[in-house]
């Protein structure tokens, strides 16, 4: 690696975040792809969310495009709803990730699709997918990486 | 076939499910990227300090001469205040014409707005924009995106 990635300085880490029923605790990068961040959740009134994508198409070099629940980009929108502590990040009709707190350490991500970011993950209450990689009900403890792309 | 798997009907070939198990080290997977949508990219202009300060600057000719007329249309409006000032407390009248308000008035008139002109035009300004707007008319980021693919 030319340079450590390093994670943003507001981020901390939930103890335990249940992506898609695959329960991740103690890890500080939910989804990596060669050790960057694609994929930051840190707690609050309502999940804190930073999703990364390519900086042009085909590029290896990955930027925040959703930075501590905002987003820098156009075309994606974050929606919260503080009453269901829920943060919902969408691209135009397609829902990113649909995020909510269960604890104030844990949190659930009930919806993901990362599809138009350039990822092809996918999941649901049902499980993960990744590529043709189905994940339901694991568990990765201790872990700086939840899932290690690439 | 190379379709993307669809999330929302039958389950793709070669499906490996990983399921129930505890790792105590990062979960790998190669392959998992796909083409981004092509309307997450916008074009950007590279902005510079330089040119952020071109932009902000205002016209260097027009400010000073704004500057000078409106200084001077303060200078030659001084006396005739002051003696108006002084009339006023000792109750006299004074014997200030009305061409003098006028000229006072015209002269900070004007130098105010030469000064606002100033801050509004700006020839370097107006480069940095036509810099920036040929920049977008020949890099649209989409436009390179669908022809590569």
């Amino acid at each position: 690696m030319p340079y450590v990635h390093v994670l943003p300085d507001r981020y901390v880490p939930l103890h335990t975040l249940d992506l898609c029923t695959n329960v991740f605790v103690n890890v500080s990068k939910p989804i990596a792809i060669k050790d960057f961040p694609i994929l930051l959740i840190a707690g609050g009134l309502v999940p804190v969310v930073w999703l990364a994508a390519p900086r042009f198409p085909g590029s290896s070099d990955w930027h925040f495009v959703v930075a501590e629940g905002r987003s820098a980009n156009p075309a994606i929108q974050v929606a919260i709803d503080a009453s269901k502590r829920e943060t919902v990040v969408t691209a135009g009709p397609t829902r990113l990730i649909c995020a909510v707190m269960m604890a104030d350490d844990r949190a659930q991500v009930t919806e993901i699709d990362l599809r138009p970011v350039g990822l092809n993950v996918i999941g649901s209450k049902s499980g993960l997918m990744i590529g043709t990689n189905r994940f339901a009900n694991n568990r990765v403890q201790g872990a700086s990486i939840g899932i290690a792309l690439g | 076939m190379s379709d993307p798997p669809d999330s929302s009907s039958q389950v793709p070939r070669q499906l490996r499910t990983t399921e129930n198990q505890t790792f105590t080290r990062s979960i790998e997977v190669s392959e998992a990227t796909v083409s981004p949508m092509p309307g997450l990219y916008q074009a950007v202009f590279p902005l510079g300090e330089a040119d952020f300060l071109r932009i902000k600057s205002s016209s260097p000719w027009l400010t000073t001469a704004g500057g000078a007329v409106l200084s001077f249309g303060l200078a030659y409006a001084l006396p005739f205040v002051v003696q108006v000032l002084l009339a006023r407390r000792t109750g006299a009248d004074t014997q200030i014409g009305a061409e003098s308000w006028w000229v006072s008035g015209v002269l900070i008139a004007i130098g105010s707005g030469l000064l606002i002109g100033g801050r509004l035009l700006s020839r370097e300004r107006q480069q940095v924009l036509k810099r920036i707007e040929a920049h977008f008319l020949t890099n649209p980021a989409e436009l390179a995106h669908r022809i590569k693919s």
